[in-house]
């Protein structure tokens, strides 16, 4: 990590910290003792961590989705759509062969929903490569319409028969369950994840094609004449990405609850592209930031417990840590130029 | 990064885990925790909800109370209720309807933590439900509106088509036809407990279509007593009485009075008398409310409605009396008998008149 780098990322944990402590002092709250609080509730015993490492999963594997379009340029949005295709694929195939042992059911609906995740990346890829229509809009309102989807199955074909009318899939049987420590929510998907970060680390640093990528990332018109095709790679790394954020869908349904519904997702995909954006697209970076943004949201739950302040107090927070670690290093970057002149 | 830093990290981590720096304290009834689905400031459920919550506060020395709000109805709900548990709450009020199966299961992991569910239709060892019958209310309810309604057209919006809404839309009907047999309820389904945009349509298309009177079960009814205000067509309240944000348009409607429950349910658990049970009260039991006339109400039949009200408190006049018959014109009560409990807490169909579809 280079000085610079380390004196941003410094600069801005203390801004972050201060902005915090002047909303805590604001809504009347002793802010040194909530700021510690929020790190017990993240860190501070066995329950708090597993419901870190809960949220850092999907949080994870959303970013992994946005940071492998970003790595030849592409500003995706859609891993919020893309995860809950991967679920409703995931779920379909264990609707589809729900008497299958584990060993073969996981890997079934694991790649279903990866497959899923990949055919709803693939389209705006797609749209994109062959059209040029920007992929930014469309993966935007793409997710408004798995979420939509979702929601059309589990209120009319999958619902089940037995909920009483309320809107969800039968549970799943256990052999769907992906594995995970006892008495945690850390499952096989933040495991999933860590090794997704680092076959993606290898392949953008060392692998093969790293090279053409970054060629077309950094300018197209040069990677064309050495031959590279701009289209096939766009619509490679859209699918790639959606199939990751599509594991995260179907990671949350199996390993959380258990069953299809709406609400899987609390803007994971979103806050995924954060993250992305945050750690410059860098998958290694983005397993600490993702964890680091995971806390925040277990302990931000947290806070209307311990604080006795209301629940949007935690949406401000997150939007803090965002605000500040986009705004701070733009302007030191403006600062040192200002200087220099 | 290194190898060196990811194994470095990764030690790290599961030192974490394994030394845990605080361990979950152990269950304390003075700790009670409220799970709420929405803001607590919704004027509906939640606030009734929380009314609740704070009457338990002034009424029971040395308790110390907690809430969530805006929490979903998904596994997120297990994980809040789990956080309770492990910051020591003893006794947990989950109230929405969608929270029971994760109360159920929390409670086979905690058997020490009593859970009490709003209008749930299982319990388990260490959880047990209350709920107050409004469909009393709901009848009193449709028979001012049937008798107020011009075009014998009634609206309502509905969140879910879950058993506690079919009873409220059959009880308002049924309370409709008593004075006007001809009295039509359509209904339109919002999908969610808290979908003020869809509540305002559905109450502009009801009063395009020439409906007068609109009811509903969402989790407030201020956007749709205020659309109806402005509409000038006329609302039925429920869960908090909010007749002065809509003086013109309110009817009546029917609330909650949750606190002197709640203090009995938690009065049996510190007394460590209290056993999983179905606690159930309604109008005569006072945790189900009538609400006072608005002034559109005219005279006569604010008197009958009293006088039927104090029936149906004495016991004489049961709502749930046959003839019933379902949408399709089947007879689900014949003349002269009572639907049971059973029947009426897993209602799954609706009545003759009602226009809209049970799934």
């Amino acid at each position: 990590m280079s000085r610079s780098a380390f004196t941003t990322g410094l600069v801005t944990a203390l801004a972050f910290a201060v902005l915090i402590l002047v909303f805590f002092a604001l809504l009347g709250k002793p802010p040194f003792v909530m700021v510690s609080n929020l790190v017990i509730y993240a860190v501070g015993d066995t329950y708090s961590i597993s419901q870190t490492f809960a949220k850092t999963t999907p949080i994870l594997l959303c970013a992994l989705a946005a940071a492998v379009p970003g790595r030849l340029g592409l500003i995706s949005v859609g891993a919020e759509g893309q995860l809950y295709a991967g679920a409703i694929a995931g779920t379909g195939a264990v609707l589809l062969a729900p008497a299958l042992p584990a060993v073969l059911l996981v890997p079934f609906m694991l790649a279903s929903a990866a497959l899923g995740g990949a055919a709803y990346g693939c389209v705006p890829g797609l749209l994109r490569a062959r059209l040029q229509i920007n992929e930014t809009i469309t993966t935007l309102v793409l997710n408004y319409v798995s979420v939509l989807l979702v929601n059309a199955l589990v209120f009319g074909p999958w619902k089940d028969p037995e909920s009483q009318g309320w809107p969800a899939t039968a549970f799943f049987p256990q052999e769907a369950i992906l594995p995970s420590l006892p008495g945690t929510r850390i499952h096989l998907g933040l495991l999933l994840a860590i090794v997704f970060a680092i076959g993606l680390h290898a392949f953008f640093t060392r692998g093969p094609s790293s090279q053409k990528i970054r060629i077309l990332a950094g300018n197209r018109k040069v990677g064309e004449m050495f031959g590279l095709n701009f289209g096939f790679w766009v619509v490679a790394m859209m699918s790639l990405g959606g199939a990751i954020a599509g594991i995260a869908g179907i990671a949350e349904v199996s390993a959380i609850q258990g069953r299809l519904q709406p609400n899987i997702s609390l803007g994971y995909g979103l806050t995924g592209f954060l993250v992305a954006w945050l750690s410059r697209h860098q998958p290694l970076v983005i397993v600490p930031v993702a964890f680091l943004v995971g806390g925040l949201v277990a302990a931000s739950d947290a806070l209307q417990l311990f604080a006795k302040v209301p629940a949007s107090s935690a949406v401000i927070l997150q939007g803090l840590l965002f605000a500040t670690a986009l705004a701070v290093p733009g302007l030191m970057k403006q600062m040192r130029l200002g200087f220099g002149r | 990064m290194k190898l060196r830093h990811i194994l470095a990290a990764s030690l790290a981590i599961s030192a974490m885990i394994t030394a845990p720096v605080l361990t979950p304290a152990s269950a304390d009834q003075n700790k009670i925790g409220f799970v709420y689905v929405g803001p607590v400031a919704d004027f509906g459920y939640n606030m009734s909800m929380d009314l609740g919550r704070i009457y338990l506060e002034e009424q029971i020395e040395g308790i110390e109370t907690s809430s969530f709000e805006n929490i979903p109805e998904s596994a997120e709900v297990e994980q809040v209720m789990e956080r309770l548990v492990q910051s020591g709450h003893g006794i947990i009020f989950a109230t929405s309807y969608g929270y029971l199966d994760y109360a159920i299961s929390l409670g086979k992991k905690y058997p020490d933590v009593t859970f009490l569910h709003a209008g749930g239709l299982k319990t388990s060892e260490n959880v047990g439900t209350y709920w107050a019958d409004s469909d009393d209310g709901m009848y009193l309810a449709g028979v001012v509106a049937g008798s107020k309604s011009e075009s014998g057209k009634l609206g309502f919006v509905g969140a879910f088509q879950i058993p506690q809404l079919f009873r409220s839309i059959n009880a308002f009907t049924l309370g409709a036809q008593s004075v006007n047999p001809d009295a039509t309820v359509t209904v339109v389904w919002t999908g969610g407990w808290w979908e003020p945009q869809k509540e305002a349509e559905a109450v502009n298309a009801f009063a395009d279509e020439g409906i007068d009177v609109i009811a509903e079960q969402v989790d407030s009814p201020i956007t749709i007593a205020q659309t109806a205000e402005k509409r000038g067509v006329f609302v039925i309240g429920k869960d908090v009485n909010i007749m002065d944000r809509a003086p013109a348009a309110w009817l009546t409607g029917v609330s909650w009075n949750w606190g002197p429950m709640m203090k009995q349910m938690v009065d049996e658990i510190h007394a460590g008398t209290w056993e999983s049970s179905h606690v159930r009260s309604d109008l005569a039991g006072g945790a189900a409310v009538f609400d006072p006339f608005g002034e559109a109400v005219a005279e006569a039949t604010q008197t009958k409605v009293l006088a039927l009200k104090d029936d149906i408190i004495s016991g004489s006049k049961n709502i749930w009396e046959g003839p019933i018959l379902s949408q399709d014109g089947t007879e689900v009560a014949a003349a002269g008998v009572a639907l049971d409990m059973d029947a009426v807490e897993t209602m799954d169909f609706l009545v003759k008149g009602v226009v809209g579809s049970t799934n």
